[in-house]
């Protein structure tokens, strides 16, 4: 089943001498349960393209599906609903607001949905992620591997269409790499969810299913490593 | 300034909006402090010049001096200068064609120098007398004169100790004075009588302790000496000089408040901005500049915002006070008038700088102190600012996830939560306070003059008023009803068990119960009606009394509320517990009692038994015709048959009158002042009165919401620049909470909510201790008495939801930015 499309997606930023193409004509489209990995150099345009995914920029053409639904032909608070039901970042830096302890950031999503939470779902997330012991702790109080393990958390507590993850173990040692990384291949296959997942480390794209490699904006290569 | 110390300044041209609003915060408090030292000096001033022209410019009077002492003490190295003056005495008037009041004058000689130096004698007509065979007289005094073709010459009999003699006085002049005052001027020639005695006004040389040195003067002459208390006390010398300190403490304190709120405004803009700069901080450090180079930068920026704001805020202060004073509210405050003080401009400039500097200490600090690891990386970038984990339940209940993530992020930074919450709280206190004392202080005089029904009210002093002038006053044509009046207040007899408890006990605490045998001893306000007073009375209180019964009968209204004190606290109670029918005792007394007030005449009175029994016909809660609330006594109202038998007094003390209609009031307001002028008796317009009052008022209102105002505005600049930082510097979470998904009218929710929670919280603290502030030192110690006062809701209301509106402002400014933000940018701005 095809959960997300996108279409002849185009990004430029700047006008005239100053313009800059981040990415051009790019058309793929994603299965639901796929792991998919987008490579490339740095400023090759691999977060751009994953934020016009999410649907939190704006592309200069070309469109993207999820779910069937064209993101960009939504309203502004259509689009912010479908973000919080449909989409799940999972930024390099965390992005946790400090204010709200760890299982408050994971709710978030859901608060801000005013949808009553599935409590089991909740305590099974917060077991799997080992943040039972650290759910009223702030962010400021946990490790950073435990910080990037809310942040997949908030990810997954709306059970989104598609997972999106940039660079998500960029800030973290190779032990809570490997970790963060297991739990999102784990998660992602228990609750059969579509993650689509940026990285510049090989190793890391070699776990996913597919490896799309994007270079000055184009696609260059997109391969199924494994089924 | 080098390169790197330009930074300073390239950060603040950088950062207008907020320099801007630093800068309008203390240049408003440079301005305050300024129109404050200026009202102070300005009003001092005016009050001596007020003091120097009623009273005289002199700070010592010498007086009694006979023989050679006048020589001894004019020509004293001690004194500066002075003037001569001695009392000739009063001067019975030959004349026939004038009412026996005006029959009567008291004759002061001055020399040259008291004309030139001491007095302020304003000339309304003619010169100053230069004989002493020469006099001059009060304009009104002179008018009458001119009326009865006698202003030529005034011929008497002038007495003085036992001695008279047959005067005649050329009238060369008259001086302006609002009311007659019976009192003539003439002069003493060179020649001073050494048998005479004469006062000399004088000034000292010695500045630090006048009294002294004047002490010193009349002990070395064997003289005597009056000080001059209400010019040394604005000196701040002399007897009163403790009043003035109270009203230099006053001031004092309006000027610690303000530092405060600036130093508030001035400490909260600096620290954000060294906040919003750790980073920078941090990289120049990690390049090789020094801890003082960094702190220096702060320093610098400090002063620039000093040297622009002091000059302009003392511009401002001045121009704004000149303004509003001399010319919009010139001739409203009588003689006071803005003038300009080195002074003032000095200490202004002087208290505006240390406010900076002081508030900047703490920011200046922290910013040297970053660790340019910990800068850079980013990671902790508010240091100190440690972040509490808060539920914020309440806040979820009412405002939902919206409201409690607000108010999770406002109480972020503990700090700056109370210091914004607490300078919002001051501006609200003041606002509802002040708001409240003038509602007291403005109910008060309506209900004084509601009490008082009369619409014109004459009076004398010393009981002058005889049938001649009703008969006057009954010819003058718009004037309805007329009622013949006596107001007398003397300790009397009051039986034990007729006064309240309450009273007992307060005057105990107070140490001063008297009494003897039975009796207590207490004011009475003793009050005369004759037939139409009482008739008034009736239809007032809607009571049946009829006159001839209550002149025959002895009969008397018990007044009985009463404003009585217990430990600083004061009540309002019935005085007595007289009931209707009841008898009470009064011994009689004549005027010498009503002086002396001697209390063995009461002891004899109850002694011999020789009180007369009056029988009581009612009792009222107050005098309604012309009456003032009474304190720890009572009033008793009797027949104006009755109050002479008793007092002795023949004649009146008050006459009240009422008008056909506020057309006939107004055309007859200047005979009645005349006729008035005529048998020197006061004369009162209530209307008149009211007026005045009103007008007074309004300038009162003007001078203190003015200055709530600056307040206010100083309370705003610093929320503003709270909020906008503080939502500014959170960029990147809002960015994430937009990217998760947040509507935008949830962001509006979010956003607007951390403004207007610090108004909530404002409230939370201001309203209750507002509240306290107003029960316990506006109402309870009202200075003008007790007026029935329920404290009104709007100045609450009104007061909260200003300070929301304001703070909902605040978050408003920086919401658009915020709207506009690029979610992708904001999310990198840190990574």
């Amino acid at each position: 089943m095809e959960i997300l499309k996108v279409e002849n997606l185009t990004k430029k930023y700047g006008k005239g001498d100053n313009e800059v193409v981040a990415i051009e004509n790019i058309n793929f489209s994603v299965e639901k349960g796929e792991f998919v990995a987008i490579v490339g150099p740095s400023g090759s345009g691999k977060s751009t393209l994953l934020h016009l995914i999410g649907g939190v920029d704006k592309p200069t053409s070309g469109k993207v599906f999820i779910e069937g639904v064209d993101i960009y032909g939504l309203k502004e608070k259509q689009l912010s609903i479908l973000r919080r039901r449909k989409v799940g970042f999972v930024f390099q830096s965390y992005n946790l607001i400090p204010v709200l302890t760890a299982e408050e950031n994971i709710l978030m999503p859901l608060l801000l949905d005013n949808r009553k939470q599935d409590k089991n779902y909740i305590e099974e997330l917060l077991g799997i992620l080992s943040l039972k012991d650290r759910r009223n702790h702030l962010p400021s109080q946990l490790s950073g591997g435990q910080q990037q393990r809310v942040s997949i958390g908030r990810a997954l507590s709306n059970k989104p269409a598609v997972i999106l993850a940039d660079e998500p173990t960029g800030n973290l040692d190779s032990k809570n790499s490997k970790e963060v990384l297991e739990l999102m291949r784990y998660s992602a296959q228990k609750y059969n969810q579509t993650l689509i997942l940026i990285t510049h480390d090989m190793n890391i794209a070699s776990e996913a299913n597919r490896v799309i490699s994007i270079i000055d904006g184009k696609i260059f290569a997109d391969e199924v490593v494994r089924k | 300034m080098n390169k790197y110390n330009s930074l300073a300044l390239k950060y603040l041209k950088e950062h207008k909006a907020r320099t801007a609003l630093t800068l309008i915060g203390i240049i408003i408090a440079i301005s305050m402090f300024t129109v404050i030292g200026g009202i102070y000096y300005s009003g001092k001033e005016g009050e001596i010049q007020d003091v120097k022209d009623t009273i005289g410019n002199y700070e010592i009077a010498f007086y009694d001096l006979s023989g050679d002492k006048h020589k001894q003490i004019k020509y004293n190295s001690e004194i500066k200068n002075g003037g001569t003056s001695k009392e000739a005495g009063s001067l019975k008037l030959d004349t026939k064609l004038l009412t026996e009041s005006l029959r009567t004058l008291f004759v002061k000689e001055y020399d040259a120098d008291a004309y030139k130096n001491i007095f302020t004698i304003k000339m309304a007509q003619g010169r100053l007398p230069q004989k002493s065979s020469e006099i001059i007289v009060d304009i009104k005094y002179y008018n009458v004169l001119k009326q009865k073709g006698i202003a030529d010459t005034l011929e008497g009999t002038i007495s003085m100790d036992n001695s008279k003699k047959h005067v005649a006085y050329k009238i060369v002049g008259a001086y302006e004075s609002k009311s007659i005052n019976n009192i003539a001027l003439s002069f003493i020639d060179d020649n001073i009588n050494a048998s005479d005695k004469y006062i000399y006004y004088a000034n000292l040389k010695e500045k630090k302790d006048k009294i002294k040195a004047a002490e010193n003067i009349a002990k070395a002459t064997d003289t005597k000496i009056n000080p001059n208390s209400k010019l040394l006390y604005f000196m701040g010398q002399g007897p009163d000089k403790k009043k003035n300190d109270d009203v230099a403490t006053l001031f004092f304190f309006i000027f610690a408040f303000v530092v405060v709120c600036t130093a508030v405004v001035i400490y909260n803009s600096f620290s954000i901005s060294v906040m919003e700069r750790i980073k920078h901080f941090g990289i120049l450090r990690s390049i090789g500049a020094t801890k003082s180079q960094i702190s220096k930068l702060v320093v610098i920026e400090a002063f620039v915002m000093s040297s622009i704001a002091v000059p302009l805020g003392i511009a401002i202060g001045y121009l704004g006070s000149y303004l509003l004073f001399n010319v919009i509210m010139s001739g409203f405050l009588g003689s006071f008038k803005i003038a300009f003080y080195p002074k003032v401009v000095i200490v202004a400039a002087v208290l505006g700088v240390a406010t900076v500097f002081i508030s900047i200490l703490l920011p200046a600090f922290s910013a040297s102190r970053v660790s340019p690891v910990d800068a850079i990386k980013g990671t902790n970038i508010i240091k100190g600012e440690k972040i509490k984990r808060r539920r914020g339940l309440l806040a979820k209940l009412f405002f939902g996830f919206e409201g409690q993530v607000a108010y999770k992020n406002i109480k972020r930074s503990r700090k700056r939560f109370y210091v914004t919450c607490i300078s919002l709280s001051l501006s609200l206190i003041m606002f509802v306070f002040f708001s409240n004392l003038m509602d007291i202080i403005m109910n008060s005089y309506k209900i004084m003059y509601s009490i008082v029904k009369v619409q014109g009210v004459y009076t004398s002093e010393n009981y002058s008023i005889d049938n001649e002038f009703t008969d006057k006053l009954e010819k003058v044509k718009g004037i309805s009803d007329i009622y013949k009046l006596n107001y007398v207040t003397v300790p009397m007899v009051v039986e034990k068990k007729a006064v309240n408890k309450k009273f007992v006990e307060s005057f105990e605490k107070e140490g001063n119960l008297q009494e003897y045998k039975d009796y207590y001893f207490v004011n009475i306000q003793i009050i005369g009606y004759d037939k139409s007073a009482l008739e008034f009375f009736n239809k007032d209180n809607k009571k049946n009394i009829d006159y001839e019964e209550f002149k025959s009968g002895e009969e008397v209204i018990i007044v009985n509320k009463s404003k009585g004190s217990q430990g600083g606290d004061l009540f309002y109670d019935a005085f007595t517990e007289y009931k209707k029918g009841q008898t009470l005792k009064l011994p009689k007394f004549n005027r010498d009692y009503i002086i002396n007030r001697n209390k063995d005449f009461l002891k004899k009175a109850v002694e011999k038994n020789d009180l007369v029994s009056f029988k009581v016909a009612e009792v009222v809660e107050y005098e309604t015709l012309n009456g003032s609330p009474i304190s720890n006594g009572f009033g008793i109202i009797m027949s104006d048959e009755s109050f002479k038998k008793l007092t002795g007094i023949m004649k009146y003390n008050t006459i009240g009158i009422m008008f056909d209609s506020k057309e006939s009031r107004n055309g007859v307001f200047e005979k009645l002042s005349i006729l008035a002028d005529e048998h020197a008796v006061k004369y009162l317009d209530i209307y008149e009165e009211e007026k005045k009052m009103n007008d007074i008022m309004v300038q009162l209102l003007v001078l203190v919401y003015g200055f709530i105002s600056l307040i206010v505005l100083i309370a705003c600049v610093n929320i503003i620049n709270t909020v906008t930082i503080n939502l500014l510097v959170k960029k990147r979470e809002y960015a994430v909470f937009k990217a998760i998904g947040m509507t935008r009218r949830q962001f509006i929710k979010l956003v607007l909510l951390e403004g207007t929670l610090f108004g909530v919280f404002a409230c939370i603290i201001g309203i209750p201790v507002a509240f306290l502030l107003t029960r316990f030192v506006g109402i309870e110690r009202n200075p003008l008495g007790y007026i029935g006062y329920v404290m009104p809701a709007w100045p609450y209301i009104s007061g909260a939801i200003g300070v929301v509106s304001i703070t909902f402002l605040a978050a408003l400014i920086p919401l658009r930015k915020l709207n506009d933000m690029n979610i992708i940018e904001s999310l990198r701005v840190e990574d």
